[in-house]
């Protein structure tokens, strides 16, 4: 059994601990949460589904320094949830097929079953991307206005996220990639870098993207996910729906009923 | 203020958006391209303060963005990427930390062992060959020094930072090993036993140690007490390293020196059991269509990698697909492994010497081609 740990357990900056109690009086269920060293990403979080008595918070260990702003942008996301019209993504098979088979083409030395467990591995991640990042900058924006405490960790967190994407931009990665997934990443990952440039007054976070023609669809992203102002932001599945239009893989993914 | 990060990446000179240059400039590869790429980058970075490199290698531009030296990454947070072993995002901090001190010893040998680690093997002997030079007493940085000498494939560039980093640290466990490992090389175990000897009693734990003592404990001698001592040392190791490419070689050096151990019970000789083996594993296979001989190949191979006890004839094992489904003794599956190899895969080094048997299995077989 991993360990995991109470709230109660360890302090927490306030924004951290004032994320982690609306999200648990918004569903009324607590969170647990667990340091994960194997983890891909820096932080995850489960929502508790109707079956689940506490929603489980992954983090990266070794990521302490930057956990509580983690902590906050998870629970904020997973109260976004609640915008999802009780919708959520699931994969699309016939896409993911097509992106195995890719691989597959790609990299005709690996064996089959690793060709396979790479394109699930790159499908996934894409889908994950697309979930997180548009719905993600909504977040990150919200954070930067209203928790001064985190603003430091905030920063640190959202550069070093930009400089290490940069590592996809390597002249090999782009042979390794089905070309449409890669574009679609790199896009978001362009959008990404433009939005955090912006919004820590650093403008050259984005130049690796803009100075090869990543610009103008990175606008339209960052534009598709803040909307036109306070008063009207988009709710995530308009967001997520519209970056998918724009990257073209608009049917690599299905909206379902969740089970209430 | 959090910590600014250096910044580095590669475009294609075809991935360049020609839109941000002037029109005189806009043919990929020409000076004045390079010329206006390298203002462009200059000036997309001039607000950010710090430097800016630009530099053309084969069709890609290299870009880097090193901030001030007052905004420079801590060494913490240089160590942070480097014990989790993100060294995409330690060779730039390194290699800013370098720019602005070519003489860090600790920077010269890290990012050293970071390009050593990284095959970038030329690289990797420049930067450590340096931190030796300013600092010989540095015994970490001579054994980086020897293993990136040994990973470039030259063992007598290797053998003298390893003998200086033994002398300044007759404890380094790694150090030993590999300076051992120089001399194992050079088909020289005499002079790695010592070494080797030492480095297991400072580090027991460590299976490759073990692994190589055994190895070089076969080589120098054959009675049975250095077979015993060996045999109990690769027990060790595998129960320290039970799974993964260590594990395979140590299973792989097991079964060599079981068929060693009976090969020196029975005198030389070949044995008569393991004729009938092998004679037994032809029949088997010639009966078989190409579809049933590779499923028995796979299935024996199987078995044969969890281990076979081939001098213990109370292991049994049960193969389904010989003959419609047999127990037979860990040597005769052995056998039936060997002979399929041979018959399949000849290139195959399957860890037994049962070659005498078989040559003669396969006699008694083309003198009874009717069997």
């Amino acid at each position: 059994m991993p360990d995991f740990a109470h709230r109660n357990d360890r302090e927490f900056l306030p924004s951290a601990n004032q994320a982690l109690t609306d999200l648990e009086e918004s569903t009324g269920k607590p969170v647990l949460i667990q340091e994960d060293l194997e983890l891909q990403v820096l932080a995850t979080i489960s929502r508790a589904g109707p079956e689940q008595s506490s929603h489980i918070l992954r983090i990266k260990a070794g990521s302490n320094k930057v956990s509580d702003y983690l902590i906050t942008f998870e629970c904020r996301m997973a109260l976004r949830q609640d915008l999802h019209q009780g919708r959520v993504v699931v994969e699309n098979r016939q896409a993911r097929e097509r992106i195995i088979n890719e691989i597959e083409k790609l990299h005709r030395k690996l064996p089959l079953a690793k060709a396979r467990e790479l394109g699930k591995f790159m499908y996934n991640g894409l889908i994950v991307q697309l979930r997180s990042t548009g719905p993600g900058m909504l977040v990150d924006l919200w954070i930067r206005q209203h928790c001064p405490d985190l603003q430091e960790l905030q920063a640190g967190s959202i550069e070093s996220q930009i400089t290490g994407n940069l590592g996809v931009l390597q002249g090999g990665s782009r042979a390794s990639f089905p070309a449409q997934l890669y574009n679609a990443s790199i896009a978001m990952n362009a959008a990404y870098a433009i939005f955090g440039g912006d919004l820590l007054g650093k403008p050259h976070l984005g130049v690796p993207y803009t100075s090869q023609g990543h610009g103008a669809t990175a606008r339209h992203l960052i534009t598709a996910a803040l909307g036109e102002g306070e008063e009207r932001r988009p709710d995530d599945r308009q967001i997520i729906d519209a970056w998918a239009e724009q990257l073209g893989i608009l049917r690599w993914y299905d909206w379902i009923e969740q089970a209430a | 203020m959090s910590e600014q990060q250096p910044i580095s990446f590669s475009v294609p000179e075809a991935g360049f958006d020609l839109a941000l240059l002037p029109e005189a400039a806009r043919k990929p590869g020409s000076e004045g391209f390079r010329d206006a790429v390298t203002a462009y980058y200059k000036d997309a970075y001039r607000e950010a303060g710090g430097r800016v490199d630009v530099a053309f290698s084969e069709g890609q531009i290299e870009v880097g963005w090193h901030p001030q030296a007052d905004q420079l990454p801590s060494s913490a947070s240089i160590a942070e990427h480097l014990e989790a072993g993100r060294y995409a995002e330690a060779i730039p901090l390194l290699r800013t930390r370098l720019q602005l001190e070519p003489e860090h010893i600790e920077s010269l040998y890290n990012l050293g062992m970071v390009y050593s680690d990284l095959q970038q093997l030329e690289q990797a002997l420049e930067l450590l060959r340096k931190a030796v030079e300013l600092d010989p007493g540095f015994a970490n940085a001579q054994v980086a020094l020897g293993v990136a000498a040994i990973r470039a494939g030259d063992i007598d560039m290797a053998q003298g930072p390893l003998e200086k980093a033994v002398v300044l640290e007759p404890r380094n466990p790694f150090a030993l090993r590999t300076l051992a490992q120089v001399h194992l090389m050079r088909s020289d175990p005499a002079s790695a036993l010592p070494h080797l000897r030492n480095a297991a009693v400072v580090a027991p734990d460590d299976p490759i140690t073990l692994f190589s003592l055994a190895q070089c404990i076969l080589g120098l001698d054959e009675d049975a007490a250095s077979e015993n001592e060996a045999a109990e040392l690769l027990d060790r190791a595998l129960r320290l390293a039970p799974s993964g490419e260590l594990a395979e070689k140590i299973k792989s050096q097991q079964r060599k020196l079981a068929a060693r151990v009976m090969r020196s019970n029975a005198s030389g000789m070949p044995r008569m059991d393991v004729v009938m083996y092998c004679s037994g594993a032809l029949e088997a296979f010639a009966a078989m269509d190409h579809q049933g001989q590779t499923q028995l190949l796979i299935e024996v191979a199987a078995v044969g990698q969890k281990g076979l006890s081939i001098n213990d004839p109370d292991e049994k094992v049960y193969l389904k697909t010989y003959r419609n489904g047999k127990t037979v003794s860990a040597m005769q599956a052995a056998c039936i492994l060997f002979v399929g190899a041979k018959l399949l895969l000849p290139a195959q080094d399957t860890g037994l010497d049962f070659e005498k048997e078989y040559a003669m299995a396969q006699t008694m077989a083309n003198l009874n081609p009717n069997r």
